[in-house]
Formats: C-alpha cells, structure tokens, sequence
C-alpha cells in the first residue's frame, strides 16, 4: 500500500462545529480519491503534527501518481491547506517499506509517527534504526501490525524523512505497554535521544493517533 | 476495502478509560500520552506494573502506613528514599545512566568544565537526578583522551524516563550542546543500565 497523509492544525477560532464540519468535508473530499482512507480528529490534541490527519490509501505508488493528477485530489489538498480553516499542514508519502501484518480484522487505534533525520547522522545508525524499529512489536502484543518506510514526498516544515505506522489492538496498548517496554525507552528511543551515540532523527517528530474500526495496514493485503 | 470512519468506535475499557455507553472521543482519557512527559500528572498510577497493565512489579518503595501525602509528594520522595536506600542498603530499583564523554587529546579539562558548566545545570533543572562525575585516568592527560563519565539515576521508565527526556529534548540549548560536543569529542554516548533483579520488574510488561 501507498500512503498520503495530512496531518492538519486548526486555525484559531475554529470551534467544535467548524471542526466536525471539515471532517466531514474532508471524509467527503478523500472518499472521491480512494475507498481507503481515514479521516478524523487525533485523540489527544494539540500533539506535535497537529488535531487532526487525513491517510489516503493506494495499490501502490502508481496508482497515487495517477490519483495526484485528477481533480479530486486537488480539491482534497485545497481542503487540507485551505488557510481560513488550516494553520499549518504537513504532508507526507510513504511507500511498502518494512511491514508486519498480524490482524486484518480487529484494530481501534492508528497511528502514525513520522520525523526527519538530523544533519550528520551517521548513515551506519540509520541502517540500524530501520533495521530495528518493527521490533517493537515483538515487546508489545497489542501493536498488531506495523511498518516503518522512507518518505518520498514530503511538505511543510520540515523534509520528512521516515514514517512509522502502527495498528494497536486499542489507544491502551500505545498508552500503556507500548510507552513502559524497556525496548521503547532503552533501547528504541536512543535513535531520537540527543546524547546517544546512535542519535538520528530530529526532535520535531510528530505522532498523532486517531480511533479507527479497522486495521489501516491491513488494506491491500 | 473501504475503512468506514464515519461512526465513531463505542467502546469500552475497564478502568473508566471509556465510560460505557460513551465514545471514545466522549470520554476523557485518564491516560494520555501528553502524561508520560509530565512527572506525576497521571495521579494514582503507583507501579510500573498498574501502568503497564500486568499483575506484579513495582518501581517504588511502599510508603509508610498513614501517610496522608499528596500522591505526587509521595512519587518524589520514594525516588529520594530509593536513591538514599541505594546508598544505604545496596537496593537498585532504578535505571542507572552514564553520559560518556571521550575528550580529544589534552581537552579533557575543557569539556569537563563545558559539561559541568553548561549541561549539567541544565539537567538538574529538568529534574535529572545527578549522583556524580568520574574521570579516567585520574590525571588530566595532555597527550591522550580523557573518559568522562557523568553518572545519573531515574526511577522507573513508565514516567519518569519520558518526563527526563521531554524536559530536555525539547529544550533548544540541550540539543545544541548535544550536537556541537561531537565535534569538540572523539566521541559521546548515553548507555542505560539496571540489575537484573530490576531487570525482571522493568519486563513485566
């Protein structure tokens, strides 16, 4: 599957309303793009890549270069980047990459990390981060399915380099076992920590999480 | 496939995560993310293993019968009492960290003091708790490097560790002096440690 996701922060003075509103819009705009999409607020705002994220699925990247050039996809970026209702907009593509896929059926929270890597990194510690990020889920049972891949468009603030993706089984599985795992902190976070030898990615990382009914990554499969 | 999104999930967690008959949206959660970058925020969650949702292990000394302290009291004073029982007991329910700094030839001195003075106020204004700095050899050594190691301990990672990391890693000037060491060092490394005993209270996830 290839991905394309906005990750939006509301413009000031938009209240509950006009933000259900542009959810709706937005469900309205991705649906004329692709079957496969999720739109809606994030869980916890305000988070670091913003309140809300829209992920519009393809067979692949063909079909979202085909999809790029269509009007419905450009009324969907006009939604997502519309200043009287966006702030600021990120917006990431993301191919294949490395994925496990366990569970097709049952699934009520995504989530979708995504940063950039810092000026210097050693290219010997990137190999080992992608190397080792899917691990995760060897440490923590109810993150079901997840894929970790190189971002080949990229807009906003900052040159999205990576996007970690993950179906948990439920919100208390990210919240809980997969934030206490000595894999997470102790081993893992060393890629993003500032003093460690195998530091890469920027601090800016942005993880929105938003409800779902269904596994995202199980699209296509 | 197409992934409807239009209904919200009813769902319902025990533990009041989600009130029954509620959205998930509806509910406040009692447990967010933003809490484990904010020491004490998630009041009442006193074991890594309530936390972590298994059924044994504790990062935490039990607090004295009758103490009426405030929850968040009570969190700091076992770190103090854990790391007074440490040296006073030899009891190591906590993660140990060592920021290890190799100096180039004949600057060991400098980055020493560029540690102390610069980072290590920095930290402990974060709330890191600082247990002492070391050098190797014990000679400043004009023709070779010098190993500084800056020895830290944190409680537990449940919230702790996030709230350490968060305090810092957003801090402008903490990630500046991270990234123009490496060019004063041979080099710099972060390691976490804990016993093995602790070990298996930290896997009880």
């Amino acid at each position: 599957m290839f991905s394309g996701v906005f990750a939006v922060t509301f413009a000031e003075g938009m209240d509950d309303a006009a933000k259900d509103q542009f959810v709706a819009d937005a469900r309205t705009a991705a649906a004329a793009v692709s079957d496969v999409f999720l739109a809606d607020k994030v869980l916890e705002p305000p988070m670091p890549g913003g309140d809300f994220v829209c992920e519009v699925g393809f067979a692949d990247q063909a079909a979202y270069d085909a999809a790029k050039g269509g009007a419905a996809w450009g009324d969907l970026k006009a939604l997502m980047t519309d200043p009287s209702k966006v702030a600021n907009c990120e917006f990431l593509a993301y191919g294949e990459g490395d994925l496990l896929l366990q569970e097709k059926e049952n699934s009520t929270c995504h989530r979708i990390l995504f940063f950039s890597i810092r000026e210097g990194a050693d290219p010997a510690m990137i190999e080992k981060m992608e190397a080792h990020m899917n691990d995760m889920a060897d440490h923590v049972p109810g993150l079901r399915n997840c894929k970790f891949a190189r971002v080949v468009e990229s807009e906003g603030t900052d040159e999205w380099a990576y996007a970690y993706e993950c179906d948990f089984d439920e919100p208390m599985s990210f919240l809980g076992k997969y934030m206490t795992t000595p894999f997470h902190f102790l081993y893992v976070d060393k890629f993003f920590e500032p003093a460690c030898a195998e530091w890469v990615a920027n601090v800016n990382l942005c993880t929105p999480y938003m409800a779902q009914e269904k596994p995202f990554l199980a699209n296509f499969a | 496939m197409k992934v409807e999104a239009f209904q919200q999930p009813s769902l319902s967690f025990e533990g009041g995560f989600v009130k029954k008959g509620e959205t998930m949206r509806q509910s406040a959660p009692c447990l967010t993310r933003r809490s484990f970058v904010a020491a004490g925020a998630c009041v009442g969650v006193a074991s890594l293993g309530l936390l972590a949702g298994c059924t044994g292990g504790t990062t935490e000394a039990s607090a004295p019968e009758g103490n009426t302290e405030d929850p968040t009291e009570q969190e700091a004073n076992v770190a103090t009492e854990t790391n007074e029982g440490l040296a006073a007991t030899g009891g190591d329910e906590v993660v140990y960290i060592v920021d290890r700094l190799t100096a180039k030839p004949g600057e060991g001195k400098a980055l020493y003091d560029d540690f102390m003075t610069n980072m290590k106020p920095l930290m402990e204004g974060a709330g890191w708790t600082f247990v002492r700095a070391t050098v190797a050899p014990a000679i400043w050594l004009d023709k070779d490097s010098s190993i500084i190691e800056i020895e830290w301990t944190m409680p537990d990672i449940a919230q702790a560790a996030w709230a350490y990391s968060s305090a810092t890693r957003y801090n402008p000037e903490y990630v500046k002096w991270w990234a123009e060491v490496r060019g004063k060092a041979v080099s710099v490394d972060r390691v976490y440690s804990a016993s093995e005993s602790y070990m298996e209270v930290l896997n009880n996830v």
